[in-house]
């Protein structure tokens, strides 16, 4: 038989990762709901600062001989910073023998085709893809870091840096209280009502919780009587739906990493980047002791939404 | 020379004797031992899920520090909150001056668990 059932060698392992390393890359940081949305940026290591350049109203004015400047433009620095982590795991191979040749005859698949390594991976990038999921938005960076942290402590997500904004004074909450079907669609009209008129008619984009994306279309369809439109968001087939108002480019989108949260965000996607590690620089590697095989991987990873002002970044005040 | 007296061979069942006790044999207590392993590892997932749900539920209050320590104290039903952000109320922009100075609005953000009170 092939080499998938020499699965105790730890060289195996490595060529697959080796030969398919791109494509794990990609699955594993590229692969999840949030990183399809969000604006990736590599190679980062440490900080990167991002400048933002805000040029100043009212620049024109009638005509006179004297020369009256004012400041035109001021550069405001968003860091975009990324925080080593690292996966570490074992196996011991023969405990999975049984489900994953049960696995692969079911899926009528040859060997070759879908080696005992891809089996394994497979397992660990779905697990990874969900914790990465839920860290971009839920992370809150540990004051006093510890080595047991788990990833979503390491750095900063969405939802925190939202919070930060708003106790800084950098963006104002618009007051909803706890949302319920009976006032979702007046408190969302509230929230939009904050949104620039540049945002609405350029688009813009309704984060919102899986709870309070049911609950917008239960009270659409009580109060229409009909099904809000579909609308896929992105080209992995992710699908959200278009918000009553604006100018049909107002889509709301329900994010399994907000979890049980309260907060409703209205910001173009554009606006939420990642920051991660260089391709090279990332890669699982493995190795074996009598039985087991070991696998580790380093990489980094790190949350910053750019624009943070009134306006552009609209949010309610729940948690 | 006197004789070495004869010294009976060691009862390798008998690996614990006390005198006032039963004697316990040597399976007995291979399964005494294994028992304890087995209490011993549910111990250890008990604690583990423990320190996860504590890790849960402290993670929210682990950022003290980067957390303002400004805002305004206020009182709502003989409880201290800090007012730490503005917000937008019925089209006006109230800042956390403005809401401190309405006990009526401070009330009706607690009750609705608005983010701009957080109780101390």
């Amino acid at each position: 038989m092939g080499d998938s059932l020499d699965y105790s060698r730890a060289e195996a392992f490595q060529d697959y990762v080796r030969e398919f390393a791109e494509e794990l890359f990609i699955e594993m940081f590229y692969g999840f709901r949030t990183a399809d949305l969000a604006t990736i940026h590599e190679g980062i290591k440490g900080e990167k600062i991002f400048t933002q350049l805000e040029v100043a109203d009212n620049l024109a004015r009638r005509w006179a001989k004297s020369f009256d400047p004012v400041a035109a433009a001021s550069f405001k620095p968003r860091k975009l910073k990324t925080v080593l982590n690292k996966v570490d795991f074992s196996i011991v191979p023969s405990e999975y023998e049984s489900s994953y040749l049960g696995m692969f005859r079911k899926k009528g698949q040859s060997v070759q085709d879908w080696p005992f390594q891809a089996f394994i991976m497979e397992k660990v990038m779905a697990q990874l893809k969900q914790e990465f999921e839920v860290a971009a938005w839920q992370g809150v960076e540990e004051s006093t870091p510890s080595a047991g942290d788990y990833l979503r402590q390491t750095f900063d997500g969405y939802l925190q840096i939202i919070a930060d904004a708003l106790t800084a004074g950098d963006i104002t909450a618009v007051s909803t209280g706890a949302l319920t079907t009976s006032n979702i669609i007046a408190k969302l009209r509230d929230m939009w009502a904050a949104v620039d008129t540049v945002y609405k008619e350029n688009g813009i984009d309704i984060f919102v919780p899986y709870a309070i994306y049911d609950m917008y279309r239960i009270a659409y369809k009580d109060a229409y009587k009909i099904d809000p439109a579909f609308l896929q968001v992105t080209n992995a087939g992710y699908n959200g739906i278009q918000y009553e108002l604006g100018g049909g480019n107002a889509i709301m989108i329900p994010v399994n990493g907000m979890g049980s949260s309260g907060r409703v965000v209205m910001t173009p996607r554009a606006n939420l980047t990642l920051g991660i590690d260089s391709p090279s620089d990332v890669q699982f590697n493995v190795e074996q002791e009598v039985r087991e095989l070991k696998f580790w991987m380093d990489f980094r990873m790190g949350a910053q939404i750019m624009l943070q002002k009134d306006g552009i970044l609209v949010v309610n005040d729940q948690a | 020379m006197a004789n070495k007296p004869q010294q009976k061979a060691p009862d390798t069942d008998l690996l614990v004797q006390d005198p006032e006790q039963t004697p316990i044999t040597n399976e007995e207590l291979l399964a005494l031992h294994t028992s304890q392993g087995e209490v011993i590892a549910r111990q250890d997932a008990e604690i583990a899920e423990l320190k996860d749900m504590i890790r849960m539920l402290t993670s929210g209050k682990s950022k003290p520090a980067k957390r303002a320590a400004g805002g305004t104290i206020v009182q709502v039903c003989n409880e201290e909150y800090r007012v730490v952000h503005g917000i937008r109320h019925e089209g006006r922009k109230l800042s956390i001056e403005e809401i401190a100075a309405d006990p009526d609005l401070c009330a009706a953000l607690v009750a609705s668990g608005s983010t701009a009170l957080e109780q101390q």
